[in-house]
């Protein structure tokens, strides 16, 4: 299983994104696990996390994530704000996965 | 036009770092969280006050007979009424919570109270019962209260980070050794505040309370609530956005404080059945502003000959429904696209001119104060103002005046945008 996490402000743009991952996911057979909530609860999230994406809005807080978990072996990322835009889950899902690809 | 692009470009660039230790800032983003964690508690204090106010009579007439009314006037009075405890506790607490992560902050949280509840003066009912007088509890007391936990919670943090504790033998159970931890930080803090109110008492302010409100709190409030301030606060979130930053969220911890006394003083004179005494806040700011007043481009991509266009007009429509606008913001995109540089920047101002104008003349009514809950759909989003007039007020800026606004600089880009597809069909 992979856990791909989404944050923004609010979580509510996100949320729309994670329905449009899920629908990609469901597609290809991926088994993933997606969720999305504002950037500020994910310090207290316990759910696993192997790839955390940023809503673009909220680039100002990537240094910071990276500090905090980056070390953590967290993939994070930013979302490429046209994807967000269009709301393209397929394009979106597939960043993700190469995230951890690279990794491997 | 390029050279001003890559100025513009370059400005950004070298104000981006800012920005980041803007959003990064520890201070900030604890009165960001806090302010969101004392949402349960307002919200029942705003369902009371709502149906204290009720616009129809006969409900009124209801809830006086059967005695509902002094219960919920006492609702009010401890969540709305009481918001500085709140905040207070709160802010301490995330503030320790976010600086070290394994502690859970309640100490402190305590702690913060205890100071509080010492600057604030008691006095006296006329029966010679002991009281703490509620003037300092609410929307006066809100700024000290921010004062008072981020300073509490900061000391905390320090005596934990230097390790000033007393120290215990080993053999000392683990428990015992936790207690005696706490004891330095609370002592200490317990006798700056001691001093402090003493300090205060002997001013001709007479408390550290009326001293933080009357220099900090009353002039800033009173900024906050003219319209040039206003504006100034949708245009640097709105610049922001222009960048592709969530600016609400970076611009929102330095207003919301301010606005939001002001939402508690219309709340609580709703509740007393008083004329409503501000304008401006943050229920009026979000009602007015919601989702950066972008619906009405929304609408033209629906209906544009751009495939492009048409395509995110479908794709942004519903969230754009419920006031979340980033497809449309970031799919147009409306960030670092010059093309819709102006009304992206500018109609949220033009809409709070409008709504403004129409509520100092009185067609529209005054905002209740009540904060309006984000991601519910249009119309429905500005029900918590309390008047009928409020909710028209958002439909006819929404679904009249934004659509209006985008029109010409839409026009302009879906000729630029329909000129690119053919050529790339060609």
């Amino acid at each position: 299983m992979i856990y791909i996490t989404l944050i923004c402000a609010g979580g509510l743009s996100t949320s729309i994104m994670v329905n449009k991952m899920k629908d990609a996911a469901k597609k290809k057979n991926i088994e993933v696990e997606i969720n999305a909530m504002a950037s500020t609860t994910f310090a207290s999230y316990k759910k696993p996390t192997d790839v955390l994406l940023l809503g673009p809005q909220i680039n100002y807080l990537y240094d910071e994530i990276v500090r905090e978990y980056g070390a953590k072996g967290i993939k994070i990322s930013v979302i490429n704000m046209m994807d967000y835009g269009m709301m393209n889950g397929e394009k979106v899902l597939d960043t993700a996965l190469q995230l951890l690809d690279k990794s491997e | 036009m390029e050279n001003i692009k890559n100025k513009v470009t370059a400005l950004f660039g070298r104000i981006s770092p800012v920005i980041n230790k803007i959003g990064e800032n520890k201070y900030l983003q604890t009165i960001s969280t806090t302010m969101m964690a004392t949402l349960g508690p307002v919200m029942v204090g705003s369902v009371a006050v709502l149906l204290l106010a009720f616009p129809i009579q006969a409900v009124k007439d209801f809830l006086l007979k059967t005695g509902i009314t002094p219960i919920l006037a006492v609702v009010n009075s401890v969540t709305i009424g009481a918001l500085a405890l709140y905040v207070t506790v709160l802010i301490s607490r995330n503030l320790v919570n976010r600086m070290l992560p394994d502690e859970d902050g309640s100490m402190a949280g305590a702690l913060s109270l205890m100071c509080f509840l010492i600057i604030t003066p008691l006095s006296k009912t006329a029966d010679g019962i002991g009281a703490i007088p509620t003037t300092w509890l609410g929307a006066q007391g809100v700024f000290t209260a921010m004062i008072v936990g981020l300073l509490v919670g900061r000391i905390f943090v320090f005596f934990r980070q230097n390790n000033w504790t007393i120290t215990m033998p080993d053999s000392v159970p683990p428990m015992v050794t936790k207690t005696f931890d706490s004891l330095l930080p609370c002592f200490t803090v317990g006798f700056i505040f001691i001093i402090v109110n003493r300090i205060f008492v002997a001013t001709p302010f007479g408390s550290l309370h009326q001293c933080i409100y009357s220099i900090i709190q009353k002039p800033i409030q009173g900024i906050g609530n003219t319209l040039p301030a206003t504006i100034l606060t949708s245009f640097l979130m709105q610049i922001l956005w222009f960048f592709g930053i969530h600016g609400t969220n970076i611009v929102s911890p330095i207003v919301t404080p301010f606005r939001l006394a002001l939402d508690t003083e219309n709340m609580t004179a709703l509740a007393a059945g008083l004329p409503l005494p501000n304008i401006v806040g943050n229920g009026f700011f979000s009602i007015v502003c919601w989702g950066g007043s972008a619906l009405g481009l929304v609408f033209w991509m629906l209906r544009s000959k751009s495939e492009q266009y048409r395509q995110l007009g479908k794709v942004a429509f519903i969230p754009a429904l419920f006031g979340i606008t980033e497809p449309v913001i970031f799919g147009t995109p409306l960030v670092f696209n010059f093309d819709f540089f102006i009304p992206f920047v500018t109609n949220n101002s033009i809409n709070l001119c409008i709504a403004y104008f129409l509520t100092k003349i009185g067609i529209v009514a005054r905002c209740s104060g009540v904060q309006p809950i984000f991601g519910l759909p249009l119309g429905f989003h500005a029900m918590v103002g309390g008047s009928f007039s409020i909710i028209l007020l958002q439909l006819f800026l929404q679904l009249i005046v934004s659509p209006i606004l985008w029109y010409p600089w839409f026009k302009r880009a879906e000729k630029k945008a329909l000129l690119r597809e053919r050529q790339e069909k060609a």
